[in-house]
């Protein structure tokens, strides 16, 4: 049977690392809501990010998965310092960069650059696709002939370099989404965060936007942090993965790792639920969870999956039951396999089943 | 066994006159669903899978589009009965759930009342009693606390709560088909496995025919007896499930099966299909896939290939033979299994 | 619902004060001369003057003054409440002045918001359904005009043709509705019409854009799709959603004209608010421009209020609690 999960606090866990080229420790977020008639007082908040800690390698993919409102675009928002955090510590190769004003967090700018999701709303569409892309050679003030430097780019992403003058409404989505890759690669950054960069394409094209990446990353040496909620996607093109739910990191492993054994039972869930094109495993061995996600801004007690675990209700030996642990106690994220790191008191086992529990 | 057909469209064409030319968006897409039955229609966006069947119940702005073709519907022409005739198909007969549930409940009016106006639709009955219904209804599809929630409005749901007080609108008068808009796709991957289970429990209990569109290969392997895919405005191949997993037949087919990264399988690299799906106001001639198509080969880009069955039940729209298409996959399927080993 | 009222009214009282003193400041403080000069007459010799500036308590530093008339505003003054000030210019109470004629604004304006709604509505309703007809056409035809023409224009046209012309119309003026209530009724038509016309027009377009808009989302598709008839679709589910808003517009442009139909008034010699500000303005009346202000500005905040909170109850996504 399951043993307790060793209980080292989370800093020693996944979040340090020598050499990361990003370290995030002990990262939280939160948006006050706000009441009264004159005075305004906090009277909840919603924890978005909680306590997140986590590395990442320069040269790999980290990827960062979770259902939508679990907080994986929040986090990519902190480190990029497009919002503020509310507590905890974002390391740029070993400086804190946390508290860094706008002007000194510039030059650092260069070296991390974002794709979003649907790069049409993040561009001006009264500019030509040459100055979207030559922009951050202005805002940064490289010198040197910008015109060919984007038509470079514009080679290098699979973009016409001809249509240089062209504004984005006359691309297609995928062509956008590489606009979008040639504006962040235009400074040679370090890393590049991608968040959801291909939710919005079709198979076929996300496909090309992928290999491209993947190409990118070999030339350029580069690392990503990405954001994703496909499951098939991430582990295509990650090398860790980190599972988030309701704010919490609940499990980082090698990505083979971690679709192969996946210890956390809401990792395990996630991974049964994605319906398979290739139906080499038994459809019906689904783990179908029983109702929503918990709102964030009233989150369960103890560990935030406890309500819905098949996992908890196996150990209680009922439906209605859980450990007293899992109520009460936010398990810490801790190493329960060599570089597997999970937050649950009651790890999956080695091909343990879990949807039989949850059909119960 | 025989089969009670259900559904049977033939031949169906949609033509939108736009300011920029005619957008042939269903052009030529026949297809028949029996009791019982789960059919998946995939393609990717652009490829008519939701205009086909929004036409079937005359659901796509008709003012400025030219239809031909027939939906024989338990022996009817739906494109032919009339208005009042065909809103006693609609929601009784045959209904419809769509893929957005945040827009396709009214935000002004109480979940239940819609539900409960679907009843009033279509027969006589108390408040009281319609309420009971739609109370049961919300319980029946898994909405904890239903007759709380009746009076609850659509921005107080979740997303995948919303998509079940759909399904409960759908089931109110025990349709005998059932058309499902892509609808997981605004839906997180547990949320979708609750809603896909649902559905297929929903088919078992009410003995519904059920038509699934969606672009996700997984969710039709999930839960489609028979698997249309769609190219350009046609269907390019038509078969079982397991023979358009196993032996597809189409190189379109064959490109989508490479270009989805999988769960359960290492990280190999993709093979996308080259460029760009066309715009439908221009479709290529010949084949509309041949200017993508790696196998493409002299009558390609001149004749249109015809939906055909060449035996086994499986037909497809393609060119290259039959003996072909099997080398063709499997060279392509040894390659995968080697790449990834 | 009862903690945002709340909040609401003190941003009311807040608003009204910054609107007195802004006034207050524009009437008093900024012109050059002495108000009491104004109020003293052609031909004043010193002693008026200062009895003047006494008996309005002009003689008080300027923020005791301001203080005055706002605790009047709150509390009332010699003359009951809320206590409006003294006119220069007829030299009886603001109030009662201010409040007769804001009697005969509201006939006008109600019986014009009556028609106007009538015709933009409808008018809106049948274009959006019979979008790109000759129908349609016509009717947006019209409305651009109606938009686009001047009321004093408008107004002296149709007393042109209705009065001089066709005799039609017993011309302009005002007779008060309890003496007789047919002369008061044919002597309202032709403002009514006139002040109408550019507010049809505007809501005519408005419930077009809103109703063809409404019709195009995709909970119309699923009302269609659970077999109601077209009749439910539009008067039920496109309505609802396409009138909502109009609730918001129409409330403001009827408290705003409350404030006075100047032109309109004017062009049919109506004796409503808007002729007595200008008469006001013209004598350098000030305590009645300054009580014109301020209750038109407290009616449009007071008004914006209710219209807020109807339309909480209209739409339940923006219903606090």
């Amino acid at each position: 049977m399951s043993q307790i999960a060793p209980t080292e606090p989370a800093s020693s866990g996944p979040g340090r690392r020598d050499g990361a080229l990003i370290e995030v420790r002990n990262l939280s977020k939160h948006f006050p809501v706000t009441e009264g008639i004159i005075f305004r007082k906090e009277v909840a908040r919603v924890q978005a990010v909680a306590d997140v800690s986590f590395t990442l390698m320069p040269g790999e993919t980290l990827g960062l998965v979770g259902e939508s409102g679990c907080g994986k675009s929040t986090t990519a928002r902190l480190i990029t310092k497009l919002l503020p955090a509310s507590s905890g510590q974002i390391f740029f190769e070993g400086r804190d960069i946390t508290k860094l004003s706008r002007r000194d967090m510039l030059p650092l700018r260069r070296e991390i650059q974002m794709i979003f999701q649907d790069p049409y709303s993040s561009v001006n569409p009264k500019q030509t696709v040459g100055q979207i892309i030559g922009a951050p050679f202005d805002i940064h003030k490289i010198p040197g002939d910008q015109k060919k430097q984007v038509r470079e780019l514009m080679d290098r992403v699979g973009l016409n370099p001809e249509h240089y003058n062209r504004y984005p409404h006359e691309f297609s989505g995928g062509q956008r989404q590489r606009i979008g890759v040639a504006r962040a690669l235009a400074l040679r950054p370090k890393v590049i965060i991608c968040d959801e960069p291909v939710s919005a394409l079709d198979v076929s094209i996300q496909a090309q936007i992928l290999n491209l990446l993947e190409d990118l990353q070999d030339e350029f040496k580069l690392t990503y942090l990405f954001i994703s909620h496909d499951l098939g996607v991430v582990r295509h093109i990650s090398d860790r993965i980190a599972v988030m739910y309701l704010g919490h990191v609940v499990e980082v492993a090698q990505a083979d790792e971690l679709y192969e054994d996946p210890k956390h039972p809401y990792t395990a869930a996630l991974l049964s639920a994605v319906p398979k094109a290739y139906s080499d495993t038994d459809a019906r061995e689904r783990v179908v969870l029983t109702g929503d996600v918990p709102s964030p801004m009233d989150p369960p007690s103890g560990c935030p999956f406890h309500p819905r675990c098949p996992k908890a209700r196996i150990v209680a030996g009922s439906k209605d039951k859980v450990p007293d642990n899992c109520r009460d106690v936010m398990p810490p994220l801790g190493e329960v396999a060599s570089n597997h790191y999970a937050a649950c008191w009651y790890p999956v086992d080695v091909g343990e089943k879990l949807h039989r529990a949850a059909h119960a | 066994m025989t089969q009670e057909r259900l559904l049977e469209v033939k031949d169906l064409k949609v033509h939108f006159n736009t300011p920029d030319g005619i957008v042939r968006a269903v052009d030529g897409v026949s297809f028949k669903l029996d009791r019982g039955e789960t059919l998946g229609i995939v393609g990717e966006s652009g490829s008519g899978k939701s205009v086909t069947c929004l036409t079937s119940l005359r659901l796509t702005n008709l003012e400025s589009a030219d239809v031909s073709g027939e939906v024989i519907f338990k022996g009817r022409d739906l494109l032919k009965i009339t208005k009042e005739e065909l809103r006693q198909v609609r929601g009784k007969e045959l209904s419809m759930i769509f893929q957005d549930p945040f827009a396709c409940l009214h935000p002004l009016y109480k979940v239940g009342d819609q539900i409960a106006e679907a009843i009033f639709a279509h027969e006589d009955c108390s408040k009281q009693a319609a309420k009971k219904r739609v109370v049961d209804l919300l319980g029946a599809v898994g909405i904890p606390r239903p007759d709380s929630r009746y009076n609850d409005y659509p921005h107080q749901f979740s997303g995948g709560m919303r998509q079940r007080a759909m399904i409960a609108m759908a089931l109110v008068h025990n349709p005998d088909v059932l058309i499902a808009d892509e609808p997981t796709t605004a839906l997180d991957v547990t949320v979708q496995a609750q809603i896909l289970d649902l559905i297929e429990r929903l088919k078992t209990d009410f003995n519904v025919g059920v038509i699934l569109i969606t672009h996700d290969l997984g969710v039709v392997a999930d839960v489609a007896q028979t698997v249309m895919v769609m190219y350009a405005g046609r269907p390019v191949e038509i078969g079982t499930k397991d023979r358009v997993f196993s032996q597809p037949l189409h190189p379109y087919t064959w490109g989508l099966l490479e270009s989805i990264p999988h769960v359960d399988q290492k990280g190999t690299r993709l093979v996308p299909i080259q460029g760009m799906p066309p715009s439908l106001i221009r479709v290529p001639p010949g084949c509309p896939f041949h200017p993508r198509c790696p196998h493409r080969f002299e009558p390609c880009d001149k004749d249109v290939p015809e939906l055909y069955d060449r035996g086994g039940g499986h037909p497809d729209a393609c060119h290259l033979s039959i003996e072909d298409k099997k080398r063709l996959w499997n060279e392509r399927e040894r390659r995968r299994r080697k790449v990834a080993s | 619902m009862g903690r945002y009222i709340a909040r609401r009214l003190l941003y009311l009282m807040m608003v009204v004060l910054i609107i007195t003193l802004a006034t207050f400041l524009i009437f008093y403080v900024m012109p050059p001369g002495d108000p009491a000069v104004a109020f003293a007459g052609k031909t004043p010799t010193p002693e008026v003057i200062e009895q003047v500036k006494i008996q309005f308590g002009l003689d008080k530093p300027i923020h005791v003054q301001y203080l005055t008339f706002v605790r009047n505003i709150f509390l009332g003054d010699e003359y009951g409440w809320p206590g409006l000030g003294f006119s220069f210019d007829t030299r009886s109470p603001v109030k009662e002045e201010l409040f007769t004629r804001a009697a005969v604004t509201m006939q006008l304006g109600f019986g014009a918001a009556v028609l106007w709604l009538l015709v933009g509505i409808s008018v809106g309703i049948v274009s959006a359904l019979r979008r790109r007809t000759m129908v349609d056409r016509a009717a947006m035809g019209f409305a651009l005009f109606g938009v686009s023409a001047p009321v004093f224009a408008v107004g002296l046209f149709a007393l042109f043709v209705f009065w001089q012309q066709l005799d039609w119309s017993p011309g302009t003026g005002y007779v008060p509705i309890r003496e007789d209530p047919g002369e008061w009724l044919a002597h309202m038509i032709l403002p009514w019409a006139v002040l109408a016309l550019q507010y049809a027009a505007f809501y005519a377009r408005m419930v077009r854009g809103n109703l063809l808009e409404t019709l195009g989302e995709d909970y119309i598709r699923t009302a269609r799709a659970k077999g109601l008839s077209e009749r439910k679709v539009i008067g039920k589910h496109g309505l609802r959603s396409s009138l909502t808003p109009v609730v918001t517009i129409f409330g403001l442009d009827f408290s705003l004209l409350l404030g006075g139909a100047v032109l309109t008034e004017s062009v049919f010699n109506i004796p409503g608010l808007g002729q007595l500000v200008i008469s006001a303005v013209n004598r350098s009346d000030i305590p009645v421009v300054l009580a014109v202000t301020v209750v038109a500005a407290l009616f449009v905040t007071f008004m914006s209020l209710v219209v807020d909170v109807i339309y909480g109850f209209l739409d339940p996504r923006v219903r606090l609690s």
